[in-house]
Parts: structure tokens; sequence; C-alpha cells
């Protein structure tokens, strides 16, 4: 973690957050044990440098993530200013189905729900 | 099967799509038995809301029969009869551990599109919009309910559908907007708004132990209706001041514990109510808050304000130095339902409250059309539709 680039950088209680343009830098909190999150960090296959601590509180995990930002065109970047889009996105995706699948054990989803727009289409 | 599907503003009709299929280990698919058209659906029918798509399937408040379950449900089999919250939460998240369902960590499938606009997301909802997880609503024939192993709530055999419909949202909707407003003895209770889940709230502000619960709104069988359930009532529309009529009615205290179930779409005759309802016409402000601003001046010092109305985004010329000045608390936020959908089932089964009092209209699903027209405009008395498919 030392040498990321982006990051959290606590200095007498004092916390800056900062990013390069080189990487992103995402949390989350899964409400289970460090142990079992540790453990299924090695088999989610996601990109990037972990690192886990207790919550306090006993809110279970704390997963701290920096992963190299996703190499974007000048135009995409640009649209991306006006529009609010997330460089870090697929990694924030990721993370929050890594926080459900160990808390809930399933992802949410509506994909394949019935809609009125089916039947337009058939 | 037979859905009602959003088209557009003022728009809805019921279409023939695909039956829903199970998606995930934890889910159910009901057969709807029951289903209500909410106050706040029709903030969607007149196109307050962003996010909704043509072709989404409405509806939030709905009950029905087990017909099928995903692998890993195990608490409920083919046959069970269940009444199913509006919010979807999955029991296992912080929040829900800590009985904030509404604020569920993992249910919304487009959390990123409501954290962009509100820091973090909040759990999903049926048939309410892409922001709240553009889950397919329950004004259908069949819905697809996740997490049916934790929201849904097994209803008795002896009682019948209507008694317990609203369980959904509207009941526990107006039980937590009187548990919000921290009554205590002795305390005076303001619930502007009687439509069904003032009407709840006025309910739930007497069980709670208020001692005077004064009901405001314009339309005189909604007052009617909660003044025999024990409210005092005050119709805005023959008041010159409202804020006045009710520190009136306080001896000049105000009451000390203020109730909103408005929303967003405030009708307001005064001059702000006016000018706020021009700004929404012309998309210069998403919420009316005509009733907010009132209940910040009405409100006695100290007391608090409880807000249960739905409001889309941001406000206008918010008053904040007054709750500042007079102390208040403000309190909001979508209702926690499956915290109490069980306790509430009791009280009714104890005869405690008797919710199939506040319906005033019977339809088929094929109605719904209509129904929202007529409950939008406020014709033929209606305070609540309730549709059988």
């Amino acid at each position: 973690m030392s040498e990321s680039r982006s990051g959290s950088d606590r200095k007498g209680g004092t916390a800056d957050y900062f990013e390069d343009g080189e990487t992103v830098r995402r949390s989350v909190t899964v409400r289970r044990p460090q142990i079992d999150v540790e453990q299924a960090w090695r088999d989610a296959g996601i990109t990037g440098e972990a690192t886990f601590s207790a919550a306090p509180g006993d809110l279970g995990t704390e997963v701290r993530v920096v992963a190299p930002r996703q190499q974007q065109s000048a135009l995409k970047e640009i649209i991306g200013a006006f529009t609010g889009d997330d460089p870090g996105e697929s990694l924030s995706t990721q993370l929050r189905a890594f926080k459900a699948q160990l808390e809930t054990g399933e992802v949410a989803t509506t994909h394949g729900q019935p809609s009125g727009r089916e039947r337009k289409s058939q | 099967m037979r859905a009602v599907c959003w088209e557009g503003k003022k728009d809805v009709r019921v279409q023939t799509v695909p039956d829903p299929t199970i998606l995930n280990p934890r889910d159910a698919i009901v057969k709807i038995t029951a289903t209500a058209i909410c106050g706040s659906d029709l903030h969607l029918y007149n196109g307050r809301i962003p996010t909704m798509e043509a072709g989404d399937i409405l509806g939030h408040e709905f009950m029905g029969e087990v017909v099928e379950t995903g692998t890993s449900v195990k608490n409920l089999k083919k046959g069970d009869r269940v009444v199913v919250p509006f919010d979807i939460a999955c029991g296992d998240c912080t929040p829900c551990a800590k009985g904030m369902y509404s604020a569920c960590d993992n249910s919304n499938p487009n959390a990123p599109l409501m954290s962009a606009v509100m820091g973090h997301a909040g759990a999903a909802a049926f048939g309410y919009t892409k922001t709240f997880g553009h889950y397919a609503g329950g004004q259908a024939e069949f819905v697809r309910v996740p997490y049916a192993d934790f929201g849904p709530l097994k209803v008795p055999d002896e009682m019948e559908d209507e008694q317990v419909l609203f369980l959904s949202d509207i009941f526990p909707t107006g039980y937590m907007a009187a548990e919000n407003a921290g009554i205590e003895p002795g305390d005076t209770v303001a619930v502007w708004g009687c439509g069904p889940v003032g009407q709840f709230a006025v309910r739930s502000a007497l069980m709670l132990g208020a001692e005077r619960v004064i009901a405001i709104d314009r339309h005189v069988p909604r007052l009617q209706l909660a003044e025999r359930a024990g409210a005092e009532t005050l119709n805005y529309e023959s008041t010159d001041d409202l804020v006045e009529a009710l520190k009136d009615l306080t001896a000049g205290r105000g009451p000390e514990r203020c109730i909103e179930s408005v929303g967003m779409e405030a009708h307001g005759t005064s001059l702000y109510g006016k000018i706020e309802r021009a700004k929404q016409a012309l998309k210069l402000e998403l919420d009316n808050a005509t009733v907010l601003r009132q209940m910040v001046q009405a409100c006695g010092k100290g007391g608090t304000i409880s807000v249960v109305g739905v409001y889309a985004g941001f406000i206008d010329k918010f008053p904040y130095g007054t709750i500042f000045g007079k102390g208040l608390t403000l309190r909001g936020g979508q209702c926690n339902t499956q915290k109490y959908m069980k306790p509430l089932l009791e009280r009714i089964a104890r005869g405690e409250v008797n919710p199939p009092e506040i319906i005033t209209h019977r339809a088929t699903l094929e109605q719904a059309p209509a129904m929202y027209d007529l409950f939008e405009r406020q014709k033929d008395e209606c305070i609540k539709v309730v549709m059988k498919p």
C-alpha cells in the first residue's frame, strides 16, 4: 500500500483523500469476519491491491482496494467530465458484488424480469 | 400475464407481458391476490419523479400466494399467503441488522445512480423508477419477490386480504411517522394530509399516546374519516392562516409533534404554494415545499417534524434558520416496513385498527387506468383503490 499513489494518507489523525491519474481507490465495508473476507478475496478475481481491517463497532471488515485506472480515450474523458462518469466504476461494481455475495449469497439483479418493453419487441 | 405498465405522464396501460421467473436463489414468485394504488404512485403517474421508463410495471403495495420459490428459500412454500413489503431488503447487511431496511446496502442493482445524487444508495423498491432498482412492480398477476426468505410476512388463514394488504406500505409508513415524531403523553400532534398514509398516521399517533391529534386536509370525506378515528380536523381551504389556526388551537404553543404525509405535490393555497406549483410545472424545482415550510412555522418550540411524504430531490428556500431558532428536530425517511409488519399485524388481529375502513374503491386490474385517473383527480371521494387481478 505504501507504494500506491492513490489513497488516504493519515497523519496524526488527519486524513487526506487523493487520487492520481493512474490508479483508482475504492473501499467497501463487508459485514463478515475479516478471515472470511480475506479468503473470499483470494477467489474473487478482482484486479487491485487490497488491504483489510476490522471495522469499528463490530461492523465487519473494511476492504480498501487500489487498482490501475482504466485507460480511456481523451474524448471519453472529456465526455465523462460532463456526465459524471466514474473512472473507478468497474472497480466499484465489482466491490459491490463482492460485498453482496458475501453478505447475502447472491447479487441483486433485474436482468430477465418482465416489462411492457418485451411486449413491444415481440 | 397482465400487468399495469407506466407508458408516460398520465398514461398507464394494462399490457400482456411475459411471466416473471426466478432469477436468484432467494427469489419467490407470488400470484397477486390484491394490490393497491399508492399516493406515491401518483407522483410517477404525474411524471414528477425521474428515471421511469416506458413499459415499467407499476405497484409496490401487494400481497398474494407463493407459487414458486428459489433454492435458498426455506421458510416459504407453495400456497403460503404473504404480504410483501414495498421496500426490498436483504436482511444481512449492516443497515438491515440495525432495522434500517429502507437503507439496505445490497438490494438496489442501480445503487450508483442513487449514490450519485444522494451520496449513498438506499434500498430498492418495487415498481418505482430505475433509481430505486428498476424492479417490476406488483400491479400484475404475478411478481418476482427478491430476498423472499426475509421480507414477506405470512398471513394467518383467518385474516382477509383487505385486513392485511396495507401492511405492505401505508400502515407501517403512517406508524413510523408517528413513532419518529417521538410522541409523549400530553402531546398535541398535527398531521398534514389525510390521504391513506395520513389516516394511518392519525390512528398510530393515538395508539402511541397522543393527547390530541389535529388532522389537516381540504377534502371533507378525508377529514370526516380522520374525525371518526378520533382526530380534531382543520380544513386549510377554509382557514385564512393555517399556522395561526394551529396556534389558536393550542393556545399559542403550536403542536409539539408535526407529521407530514403529503409529499412533493402539495396543493397549498398560499402565494408561496402557487409559486412552487408553477416552478414544478416549469421543471425548475422537483419538490413543492409548501407543507414543510408551514410545519416549520407551526411546530411548537423544541418539537419534532416527522416527514414520510415522498420528496425526490432538492428544495428551494428551506427555512433552516427557523429549525435552528426553535430547536426543532427534523426526521424523515422511507419506511423500514419489515420492522413494523408483524407487530402491526398483531394490532389488526386484536381489533385495534380496521384497515379496510379507508378503502373507497374496489376494482379489477383491467380497470387500473380509470382508477389512476379517478384517484389523481380526487373524483368520487376516492381515498384508496384496491384491485384484484
